[in-house]
């Protein structure tokens, strides 16, 4: 599904990914884990389009078409969701209207008639619950006055609503207190599907406790050094970093 | 000398302009000759002027239209506009000249009617109003409406009148040469009374307009205004308005003002706070791009204690659009327990648009709450990013941000088809379309 051969990018001059290649499969939850400074983020930025950073080489193909040709919504449209580590707060634009306006020109990509407006919120309550999001938030101005963990839910509940065949995780536990992390990982777990897939980004192997990759990866210093199977994250846990530093 | 041409014609042509005017207008000609003699036109080398973007458009000749002679109206469509959802008792004007019958009754004894009507029938009460509030103001703009001005609109409210449909009045500019129109209104609301006001500019040709206007509105206690104005003109538009308000005892005010298709446009309001527990809402919005100009100048004074006064203003500027803004607000040594803020926020959206906001507090009282806040900048980038991640394109998630921008100014706009009307309006602006929409022929 996801294919990023020898991917180089940059911010403001500096090269952050120096030559990462991943491959994600259908049906496939992998976990990239790495220290402080190692690219996760920038991966993630990359691949969702971030107009801040610069690809100066390799290659990235999403369902087999190349990702880095396509402008931001397009890759949305896509399939491709970015669950954001901060989500960015939208004074004025409501949830029901940023929502609809993003279902439907993803309808309107895909050939599909908008939604009726009953359709639209019929759809709005089902998938609310699934992460157990307040009706009165799914009022309000987009992630307006939320709070941390209810900025987190309200990705999830973004995610749910958009259906996704990629979706990129990025710190999605950061912030996050027990009870709203089993609830965020709840939602993930509830749509993965044989035909999507999900890239989960952390620091930390605590969300691996409740979301289980089939793959994890060790993101170094712009690149993936390491791959294995979830035991891979409590070695992490236990050993550090520096273990696969030395290792090098 | 920019001045020269107007006292010319007045001196040319004054039995032929007393003639044809409102007679209140007459005995005043004399002093404003004195004043523009002695002062001239101001320049922009005076603080208050320092963004007046007419100054130009003065320079050229300009014909008045002394013997008040009517243009044929050969467009049965000019007058049609009606904000759907809303009745009106609408008032048309072509240039400065009340079209149709002059005099309207808006029951339980509230009129509306020409200045000329109101000197021959409502006299005492036009003499112990009319300039009052700017008896002392020796400006150039003011004296220069004041040395020529024939006609306007005369609105008298009795105590506890609550005037049940909003009044509309539609200022067409029509004429076949370059016209200079000016107009003096005068609005009296008794304590108690009610009224809501809506003032709109069109142009409907290329010909060039200079429109001098000066709005005197004295609100009595208790009494409640809703005054609404929306300029959708022209390049080949220069307008100056003057609004001078004076509010008594727990009078409410709200004054909006919204641009969003014109040449140079200066808005020069003040709000006197007289009495206690008066509280005043000032704002608008500017939606302007190409080589538009405008300067909303506004001045708030607080007199009295326990006073409230709001301040919205919010422009969207795009090309080489200028839009200024002051905003002065005065407490006064008496005014304790003021509170006042205001807040001017612009987005420019090309670097050649030009957003110039001055917010200046004299606060003399020391038993108050006052604040102001003010930004220029550009869109949001990473909402707009956030937005295209979900799948919406750029030009949507603009769309949206501008739209959330503009909503906090209508959200003053208390006649919920009045709002509507305007978000609409906004609407197209931002897409760049033309106003006309179904059921206007205008705006």
């Amino acid at each position: 599904m996801l294919e990023i051969k020898d991917l180089h990018a940059s911010i403001a001059g500096k090269e952050i990914l120096k030559g990462l290649t991943l491959t994600v499969k259908e049906g496939e939850v992998h976990a990239i884990m790495g220290p402080n400074g190692a690219g996760k983020s920038t991966l993630s930025n990359v691949l969702s389009g971030h107009p801040a950073y610069t690809v100066t080489s390799g290659s990235v193909t999403f369902n087999g078409k190349d990702l880095l040709a396509m402008s931001p919504e397009i890759r949305a449209r896509e399939g491709l969701f970015m669950s954001f580590q901060y989500p960015v707060e939208i004074p004025g634009v409501s949830m029901v209207n940023f929502m609809r306006t993003a279902v439907n020109e993803q309808r309107k990509y895909r050939g599909e008639e908008p939604l009726s407006s009953s359709d639209f919120l019929k759809l709005m309550r089902e998938k609310r619950q699934l992460v157990e999001l307040d009706s009165k938030l799914a009022n309000r101005a987009v992630n307006e006055g939320f709070s941390g963990g209810e900025k987190k839910r309200n990705e999830i509940f973004q995610m749910a609503m958009l259906n996704p065949r990629l979706s990129i995780l990025d710190e999605t536990d950061s912030g996050l207190d027990i009870d709203a992390l089993r609830i965020v990982a709840h939602g993930v777990n509830l749509l993965k599907t044989p035909h999507n897939a999900s890239i989960v980004i952390t620091h930390y192997q605590r969300l691996l406790d409740y979301i289980v990759p089939d793959i994890v990866d060790v993101l170094v210093d712009g690149r993936i050094v390491m791959s294995g199977t979830k035991e891979l994250a409590l070695e992490l846990e236990a050993k550090g970093y520096d273990w696969i530093k030395n290792n090098l | 000398m920019m001045e020269k041409q107007f006292l010319d014609l007045y001196s040319e042509t004054k039995d032929v302009l007393n003639a044809h005017s409102a007679s209140i207008f007459n005995s005043y000609r004399p002093e404003a000759e004195s004043n523009l003699t002695r002062k001239g036109m101001p320049t922009k080398r005076e603080e208050a002027y320092l963004y007046c973007p007419v100054f130009e458009a003065l320079e050229k000749n300009w014909g008045v239209n002394i013997k008040r002679l009517q243009p044929a109206i050969t467009d049965d469509n000019l007058f049609h506009c009606a904000v759907p959802g809303i009745k009106t008792t609408s008032i048309y004007f072509t240039n400065d000249t009340w079209h149709g019958n002059d005099f309207i009754d808006l029951g339980n004894g509230a009129i509306a009617c020409s200045m000329k009507y109101a000197s021959a029938h409502y006299g005492d009460i036009l003499k112990s109003y009319y300039g009052a509030i700017l008896q002392d103001e020796t400006d150039g703009f003011s004296s220069l409406n004041s040395l020529l001005v024939q006609d306007g609109i005369f609105i008298y409210i009795p105590q506890g009148v609550k005037v049940q449909l909003p009044i509309q009045v539609l200022n067409v500019m029509y004429a076949k040469q370059r016209l200079m129109s000016i107009g003096r209104n005068l609005i009296i609301m008794e304590p108690e009374s009610e009224l809501h006001y809506i003032d709109c500019v069109h142009t409907m040709n290329e010909t060039e307009y200079f429109q001098s206007r000066v709005t005197e509105i004295f609100v009595g206690s208790a009494a409640t205004l809703r005054y609404c104005s929306i300029e959708s003109s022209g390049e080949n538009m220069n307008a100056i308005h003057r609004i001078a308000i004076r509010q008594k005892k727990d009078s409410d005010v709200k004054v909006s003002g919204f641009g969003l298709l014109l040449g140079a446009t200066r808005n020069h309001i003040t709000i006197d706070l007289d009495e206690p527990g008066a509280s005043a809402w000032l704002g608008g919005m500017l939606l302007i791009d190409k080589k538009e100009r405008c300067d909303n100048y506004t001045i708030i004074r607080h007199h009295a204690c326990n006073c409230t006064s709001n301040e919205l203003y919010k422009y969207i500027l795009d090309d080489s659009a200028e839009g200024a803004f002051s905003g002065r607000i005065i407490v006064d040594h008496g005014a304790q327990k003021t509170n006042s803020y205001q807040t001017n926020r612009n987005i420019c959206m090309s670097k050649e648009a030009r957003a110039l906001g001055r917010p200046q507090l004299e606060i003399y009282a020391d038993d108050v709450k006052c604040g102001h806040g003010a930004t220029t900048g550009m869109l949001d980038e990473n909402a707009l990013f956030y937005m295209q991640q979900r799948g919406i394109d750029l030009k949507e998630a603009r769309l949206l941000l501008l739209q959330a921008f503009s909503a906090e100014v209508l959200e003053n706009i208390t006649l919920p088809a009045l709002a509507d009307r305007l978000r609409l309006l906004i609407e197209k602006r931002l897409h760049g379309e033309s106003l006309r929409c179904p059921g206007c022929n205008r705006c």
